[in-house]
């Protein structure tokens, strides 16, 4: 591994431990990885330039453009880039076309197949950015689910950007366009990684912690997070509002229509009407764990979530979790074979686009595929 | 909702120590009570949570054979465990009914044994703090009364409340004169029969239990009855679950030859209790098991029933479960 | 020329997996209330609790004091807005909102107020502080004693319907019948109450608005955000990727919105604000009680000879908003002499919105129960009487319909369902404790479209990124576009990404009347047979293209191969193409707009619905067993989610006829039963075995893609289905919904 050119004001080892997303004036954790083309790309190849290292998830999400304005904002905001745009960073294949107002560059992709580039930089599913300058020490960075407080006047080098752009780390804004940002602007694509990974230490003492708090250490998806929280926080608003994990959803808030449902210790349970406090040491697992590792399909999903993918079991998508988490549930429990005993069974889950009757044929097949198995799916982060 | 002290009980006498301070109450599966938080119907400033209260004392949790046949079934034991025990379902199917068609699979998952039978109202004006309502606010009022009270109780009610006690188990409960153990801070252990659990709204329909403050329920007793395994739990209601039930009957039958020995009849959703007839018992011991003799018994049963505006059907509706349920337990 | 598919169409129709259906299947899918703002505090709104008057005090010093509390906007304090309590577009496009602007209450559960904290739980418990009394006044609750309100302001019909309509000579019919008869017909109260609360999370920078909204419609809410806090549209942005159900109650920008709007700039940080579920009750709208008054007239041979359908909608102090219950009335059957007639009466209740078929679904219970009432009557069989009445054109105007496979779906559904197997006799069919019923309906709806747009873009590398603003409610947007651009591309919809949700996107109009199909796709179409035009036209051009010198008419693009139709062996990629020229992205964008189509022609899909009912003799408890419905809604864009837009409208259809009903407290004007616990809608069990299919219907005039919308026309025709096989079943005409046990009792 190459590191960057020691920086006089950071003695930190070069390779952060997992836990630690590096900061603000932090040397940048170095990286050699394998684009898809089978190159090594390190950090060393970028020796000189400025780079932004950009997280994204694999799967596409039309909330990313959310973030691409974010990061349009930031790009703005670097000295000698005014005016350039990002218009897209596109996802997939093995080169990203990032679009600007004025010119297309495409830059390789780092496939970090192993997600240990994410690890060192302590992300999740992303996404996140880091802005790294010249000298390889970090000098901005984003992570989702952290506030984003753009840098005023980030200045990536001492250069003065009207001088000749030879220099490195100085350029012209089309420079920076077309010749830095192409030539380090990595994108690295995680595979399905748990959100908790990053949310874990992003956010547990994100907020200021009032005086009535109390640290609260949940087992979400395998892993424990430590929240700050008054005893009167639900479960459901722990997830949602404070581990930055909305995948479980709110419909009612009261226990009458089951779209907060979770795992707790493998049984469906309702985190509305639970409170995190009383949840502490249980194994709580919520849609964004459920695929785990054990009896994930070869795309990464539950035998449910494909299931319910196949069947078109949903609509609106917004009771989706509660039914899957409901369901993987459900067909561990003691009820009859036939649909019958599964729209019973799933009563508890109401779904207003009314894909019932997709429903019950989503999870008569997981059953029917699994007669063998008395013990159903177990997930990884239940076991 | 309020902010609470929150306190984890190691043990019953922990917990119990704890719930004797004013303003204090136990939380379990907490299905009903954080419910009623957010309403600000509950405003507890302390919570004990009893959920590892098993660890000390492991038969709270668990469902337990008692000696002469019955069973013990522990505060903390969940309504699903309970449901899908196969002692309950052999002895006494009508409690394993009684929790299958009531909630939903997650709540059942939640809810304790203790919780159930300690479940408030659904009355739509306890739950809004918008209305006036006597038992949550006493004197201020009922606004059931002259209403929309088309779920409210036709039998037990004053003219101080009509709101219909919600829970189905406690209803099979009190057909199988269940004994509830409870216990003090001081340590002192008593038992309440199931009858004499809850209380008549009469005058003080804030008053529900004759639970003492501080006292915490630890088990269930379902005292051995011969016949308990030809019970059943039949429950109408407007959809076809997850829904409160606008009538309900637990029923047991002890038949000898065509002929009723004994009878246990108890209805749900339209008492202000869980309501055990005697009335409709005697109606049908000594009689043959015939229709007859099971609408003899409906109409004892309801013959006491007030009905306000909106909730007339539910005599001719209880009285037609009583009948379907004593015609289904036969076959 | 430019709006003429693609002569291949292989993704279009398809039963694709839904393409964001994995995010939703693993909790990525992102709402508006989980868009990560940073900084963001939480609002919680402060109702009133009584339903006429005005704010008298506003006690607000505890909740001020109260931990994390930022600001607490009552009626006292909240800032002045340019249009005042005047809505910022005439309604229904614009509402009449509670904004605090004045100390007026027309409702039990109208916002009064906001508190803003640093956490939900703060903003909530504070919010509980408030101490609030009242000037009260006596509401109007009871749409009998109620007054009227006039029925020329925003209840007007939607499109160029006219509140009343006369044909023929309605007395005369009537007169010349063999056989008349009238019926009072009402429907409750509901709310749309889809799973996701409503929610806005809105963030200041400067005088530029972003607003994260769960909507409808984004455009829309960009023009009345705008307005209402008086900065021009361009500085509003509205987004909204996802929206957890719709049904109409989030085609309107409400006051919770504009209400976080304010209090983020009051506060100066981005605000969010989730409604409870009690709060979907009265401020969001919802489908208003209806008491529908239809007199028919027949011969004995089942020739009508007189329709008469008069509808009375309640409304809000605040706005004339009107359910159109008659509307379907006038073109669905052929008698001479026909009126149909709106009223309105003002109550203390929140102002009522379109829900799901507004209009259709209220009416069709009407005209559909009234239409087996008379069937009965005359000793006819259902169907035979309403073939007798068949309309082979616009009933009303006379326009031919652009198409109408009613006879096909009667005739597939009746074959289907068994029907010739029926006993027409009341009660003469029977299991046990159940009496079986068995009914059937006609279902309609209007084939509407708006202008839109879309940007579609060909990569380099031959894949496609197309854009329109739009939204996707569950209705499949994303899926369908993303198959019809493919198509009209000639790529596999793989290569094909659409995005959709950003008033940044071209504009499109609201996702309501179900038009999105029609008019979002007609635009994608256009925008992707754009691009694909300009890379052929480069290709033909290019001297060192394959393609050089070809007409433009004879190239075909499959899988990403531009291709002589001429000369199949002539060919090459998209890539190719562009990598020669420039190497740089091809961009294309299209409106396009209906045409004189809706002046020339009646344009409507139509369905038959067939529902069997099992009603227990002594407990009246009603399951449905099964459900079969066939409809002719032109071409389906994709089999699967059409299937299942169809199906969820049959379920809303269930719930609407057997459970669901909004109370309102008869003295205090509290929506009572303001909760999912006592607020019935249909759960698992409640749901049968549905069949939905389509009959093959090509309608190559009411837009470039052929397709009648779909979102609305299964809520219509179901229920009247079930009331019918509920008289089947046990010889009760229920006419006032829901038809719960105590009415079959």
């Amino acid at each position: 591994m190459t590191n960057f050119r020691a920086s006089p004001h950071s003695s930190r080892p070069s390779f952060p431990v997992a836990a630690n997303i590096p900061a603000a004036g932090e040397l940048a954790p170095d990286f050699a990885e394998i684009d898809e083309a089978g190159r090594r790309v390190t950090l060393q190849d970028f020796r000189g330039s400025p780079i932004i290292l950009a997280f994204s998830s694999v799967h596409w999400n039309p909330a990313a453009p959310e973030r691409i304005d974010d990061y349009n904002r930031l790009i703005s905001r670097l000295r000698g880039a005014a005016g350039a745009r990002l218009l897209r960073v596109e996802h997939d294949g093995a080169w990203r076309a990032l679009a600007f107002d004025d010119a297309q560059v495409t830059v390789p992709v780092i496939a970090d197949g192993s997600a240990e580039l994410a690890r060192r930089y302590g992300v999740g599913e992303g996404p996140a950015v880091f802005v790294i300058d010249a000298n390889g020490v970090i000098r901005w960075r984003h992570v989702a689910g952290e506030p984003l407080v753009l840098p005023e006047n980030l200045t990536l080098s001492e250069e003065n950007e009207h001088e000749t752009p030879r220099v490195p780390g100085a350029w012209t804004r089309r420079e920076f366009v077309a010749t830095t940002l192409a030539a380090s602007f990595a994108i690295a694509f995680l595979p399905f990684t748990r959100r908790t990974d990053m949310q874990a230490q992003t956010l547990a003492g994100a907020p200021p912690a009032p005086a009535d708090t109390v640290p609260v250490t949940l087992r979400l998806n395998g892993r424990d997070v430590t929240l700050q929280l008054e005893p009167r926080v639900t479960l459901l608003d722990a997830l949602r509002e404070y581990a930055g994990m909305p995948g479980t959803k709110k419909g009612c808030d009261h226990g009458q229509c089951g779209a907060c449902t979770v795992h707790v210790d493998g049984r469906r349970v309702l985190s509305c009407l639970t409170f995190a406090v009383m949840q502490q040491g249980k194994a709580i697992t919520t849609i964004e764990g459920l695929a785990g590792s054990v009896g994930a399909t070869g795309d990464g999903l539950h035998p449910m979530q494909e299931a319910f993918l196949t069947h078109d079991g949903f609509q609106c998508g917004y009771c989706t979790p509660g039914q899957i988490m409901s369901a993987s549930a459900m067909v561990k429990e003691p009820w009859g074979g036939d649909d019958a005993d599964v729209r019973e069974a799933m009563s508890g889950n109401i779904c207003r686009c009314g894909a019932y009757t997709n429903i019950v044929a989503a999870i008569q097949d997981v059953r029917r595929g699994t007669v063998s198995s008395t013990s159903g799916h177990s997930t990884g982060a239940e076991q | 909702m309020i902010p609470f002290d929150y306190r984890l009980a190691a043990s019953i006498d922990d917990a119990t120590r704890a719930a004797s301070a004013a303003d204090t109450h136990y939380v379990a599966g907490g299905t009903n009570l954080i419910d009623l938080m957010k309403l600000d119907v509950e405003t507890p400033s302390h919570l004990v949570d009893i959920n590892a209260l098993d660890r000390e004392t492991a038969s709270l949790a668990q469902v337990t054979e008692l000696p002469g046949g019955g069973l013990r079934l522990g505060a903390l034991a969940r309504m699903s465990d309970v449901a899908w025990n196969a002692r309950v379902r052999e002895l006494f199917p009508v409690v394993s009914q009684s929790l299958l068609l009531a909630a939903s699979g997650q709540l059942r998952n939640m809810a304790s044994m203790g919780g159930n039978i300690l479940q408030r109202t659904r009355c739509p004006y306890f739950r809004d703090t918008a209305t006036p309502c006597n038992k949550r606010e006493p004197g201020s009022g009922c606004s059931a009364l002259h209403g929309f009270n088309r779920t409210h109780a036709v039998l037990g009610t004053s003219e101080h409340c009509i709101a219909t006690h919600p829970s189905d188990f406690a209803v099979a409960l009190v057909a199988l004169d269940a004994i509830v153990h409870v216990r003090s801070a001081s340590g002192g252990e008593r038992t309440i029969p199931i009858g004499e659990f809850h209380l008549l709204p009469g005058a003080h329909p804030e008053h529900e239990t004759s639970l003492r403050h501080g006292e915490l329920i630890t088990a269930i007793d379902i005292p051995a009855l011969s016949f308990g395994n030809r019970s059943l739990y039949l429950k109408v209601r407007d959809r076809a679950s997850y829904a409160f039930a606008l009538a309900s009957a637990a029923v047991a039958l002890d038949l000898n030859d065509g002929r009723i020995r004994a009878a246990r009849v108890a209805l749900g959703g339209v008492g202000t209790k869980p309501w055990r007839s005697r009335e409709a018992e005697r109606a049908l011991v000594g009689k043959t098991a015939a229709p007859a003799a099971f609408q003899a018994a409906a109409d004892a049963a309801l013959r006491e029933a007030v009905v306000h505006r909106y909730n007339t059907f539910k005599v001719k509706l209880a009285k037609r479960t009583l009948v379907r349920a004593l015609t289904q337990v036969m076959a | 020329m430019s709006n003429t598919r693609a002569k291949s169409a292989p993704s279009v129709g398809a039963p694709m997996n839904r393409v964001d259906g994995r995010l939703k299947v693993t909790g990525g899918a992102r709402y508006t209330a989980e868009m990560p703002v940073a900084n963001v505090a939480h609002a919680v709104m402060i109702t009133s609790t009584i339903a006429r008057g005005r704010v008298a005090t506003m006690d607000v010093a505890a909740a001020r004091s109260a931990p994390g509390v930022i600001a607490v906007l009552t009626p006292e304090n909240a800032p002045k807005l340019p249009n005042g309590a005047k809505p910022a577009l005439d309604p229904p496009a614009g509402r009449v909102l509670s904004l605090l602007q004045d100390d007026l209450v027309h409702y039990n559960g109208q916002p009064i107020g906001l508190v803003v904290a640093d956490t939900l739980e703060h903003a909530t418990a504070a919010a509980a502080l408030v101490r609030t009394t009242y000037t009260k006044q006596r509401p109007e609750l009871d749409m009998a004693t109620a007054p009227t309100a006039p029925t020329t302001g925003s209840g007007k019909p939607a499109g160029k319907e006219p509140v009343a309509t006369t044909r023929g000579d309605f007395d005369a019919g009537l007169a010349a019948a063999d056989v008349r008869a009238e019926y009072a017909y009402t429907t409750p109260f509901e709310q749309h109450n889809p799973m996701e609360l409503h929610a806005t999370i809105a963030q200041w920078e400067g005088d530029h608005l972003t607003m994260y909204e769960s909507s409808q419609g984004i455009f829309p809410a960009r023009k009345v955000v705008a307005k209402t806090f008086g900065v021009p549209p361009e500085n509003v942005r509205v987004v909204c990727h996802f929206v957890g159900g719709g049904f109409g109650c989030k085609g309107s920008v409400w006051s919770h919105a504009m209400l976080a709007v304010m209090a983020a700039r009051e506060v100066g940080r981005p605000v969010k604000v989730v409604l409870t579920r009690r709060q979907m009750f009265g401020p969001v709208g919802g489908r208003p009680r209806t008491v529908q008054h239809i007199t028919l007239g027949a011969k004995k041979d089942g020739t009508l000879t007189a329709i008469r359908h008069v509808s009375t909608s309640a409304t809000s102090e605040l706005e004339e908003w009107m359910e159109p219950s008659a509307v379907a009335t006038r073109m669905l059957y052929a008698a001479p002499n026909a009126v149909t007639d709106h009223h309105l009466v003002r109550i203390n209740m929140g102002t009522p919105t379109f829900m799901r078929a507004p209009g259709e679904a209220s009416g069709t219970f009407a005209i559909e129960s009234a239409m087996d009432e008379m069937a009965y009557a005359l000793h006819m069989d259902p169907i035979a009487f309403r073939l007798k009445n068949y309309a082979e054109k616009d009933a009303q105007t006379g326009k031919r319909f652009s198409s109408k496979s009613l006879r096909e779906c009667y005739s597939a559904g009746a074959e289907k369902f068994g029907w010739p197997r029926r006993t027409m006799e009341p009660r003469s069919m029977r299991d046990g404790d159940a009496l079986i019923g068995w009914g059937m309906a006609t279902a309609t709806y209007p084939t509407r479209r708006s202008p839109a747009s879309a940007s579609a873009r060909i990569l380099p590398d031959g894949r496609a990124w197309v854009r329109s603003g739009s939204q996707d409610l569950g209705t499949g947007t994303y899926t369908v576009m993303t198959q019809v651009a493919a198509d009209a591309l000639g790529i596999s919809p793989e290569r094909v990404r659409f995005e959709l949700g950003d008033t940044e996107m071209p504009e499109t109009p609201v996702s309501g009347g179900s038009q999105t199909a029609a008019s979002v796709g007609s635009a994608v179409n256009a925008a992707a047979l754009a691009a694909r035009g300009k890379v052929v036209q480069l290709a033909i051009e290019d001297t060192q293209s394959p393609l050089y010198g070809a007409s433009a008419d004879d190239v075909r693009v499959e899988n990403g191969m531009l291709r002589l139709a001429s000369n199949p062996t002539k060919a090459e990629s998209y890539g190719a193409v562009i990598a020669r020229n420039g190497g740089q992205p091809i961009d294309a964008e299209a409106t396009e707009k209906p045409g004189a189509e809706a002046e020339e022609l009646s344009m409507h899909a139509f369905g038959a619905v067939f529902t069997e009912v099992r009603v227990d003799h002594d407990l009246g408890t009603i399951r449905v067993p099964r459900v079969i419905a066939v409809y002719g809604v032109g071409n389906v864009l994709n089999a699967k989610t059409a299937r299942s837009q169809l199906m969820g409208g049959l379920v809303y259809g269930i719930g609407m006829a057997l459970m669901e009903e909004t109370h309102i407290d008869p003295n205090l004007g509290r929506y009572v039963n303001a909760s999912l616990e006592e607020y019935h809608v249909p759960v698992n069990a409640d749901v049968p075995s549905i069949d939905v299919s389509t009959v093959p219907e090509t309608d190559t005039r009411v837009n470039p893609l052929g397709v009648k919308g779909i979102g609305e026309i299964g809520n219509t025709g179901i229920t009247a289905a079930l009331a019918n096989a509920v008289f089947h079943a046990t010889g009760k005409r229920v006419r006032d919904l829901p038809i719960t046990l105590d009415k079959v009792l």
